[in-house]
């Protein structure tokens, strides 16, 4: 839906602002509070055909170990995650690069500071491959990894699990890109 | 033995809870071998 400059004195009608104002590009889905040294997190029914493509954000919480959080869609759970891309220490010159097949993709670096995640992720409802990429930081590293999922399967969520120790407190926010 | 927790969130009915996991839901819990060490 195209841009609109309301002018001073306009009446904003009913339509207008439901198409100019409610119809906006992202749009929050859902949110939940991590609990207290959980080893995982599930959100289910955050994807549907409502949206073809999604934003996560992950962040607030600290962790009682570092690992990596690994992402996996709901009811995709064989070795069809593939995911390459570099991580890199502050400070550091040199990048270390990074490629694997497995049964999740890195969501982020979860460790006593904190867990900040940031994942795009393509039709994961849809019955076609997926495609994404996770970018995060902590006080360690970053990452930017994109990431490729050999699945048709359709998802209707998906759940974060650390790689060693629990999590504690933090949010998931779950954003849909409006169709038009 | 105790077993580990998650917290489970419906985007549908909007309600998060926090519980054990079933021995099912452990035997699921995805292997993080393929994820390298974070420096």
């Amino acid at each position: 839906m195209a841009i609109k400059t309301f002018t001073t004195g306009e009446v904003l009608t009913a339509s207008d602002t439901n198409t100019y104002l409610a119809n906006s590009g992202l749009v929050y889905v859902t949110s939940a509070t991590i609990g207290t040294t959980v080893s995982s997190v599930t959100v289910s029914n955050c994807f549907s055909a409502t949206y073809d493509h999604y934003r996560i954000i992950v962040s607030g919480g600290v962790a009682s170990a570092t690992s990596n959080l690994g992402l996996q869609l709901s009811g995709i759970t064989g070795s069809v995650y593939n995911q390459l891309g570099y991580y890199q220490l502050w400070g550091a010159s040199a990048r270390s690069d990074y490629a694997a097949t497995g049964t999740t993709v890195i969501a982020c670096e979860a460790n006593a500071s904190a867990y900040i995640a940031d994942v795009e992720i393509k039709n994961p409802f849809a019955s076609v491959r997926k495609f994404g990429n996770t970018m995060s930081q902590s006080t360690n590293n970053q990452y930017s990894m994109p990431f490729y999922i050999n699945s048709t399967a359709s998802a209707t969520g998906f759940s974060l699990t650390t790689g060693s120790g629990t999590l504690t407190g933090g949010t998931i926010t779950v954003y849909g890109y409006r169709k038009a | 033995m105790t077993k580990p927790t998650g917290t489970f969130h419906d985007a549908l009915t909007g309600e998060t809870i926090e519980r054990e996991l079933t021995d099912e839901e452990i035997a699921n819990l995805p292997e993080p071998s393929n994820l390298p060490s974070p420096e």
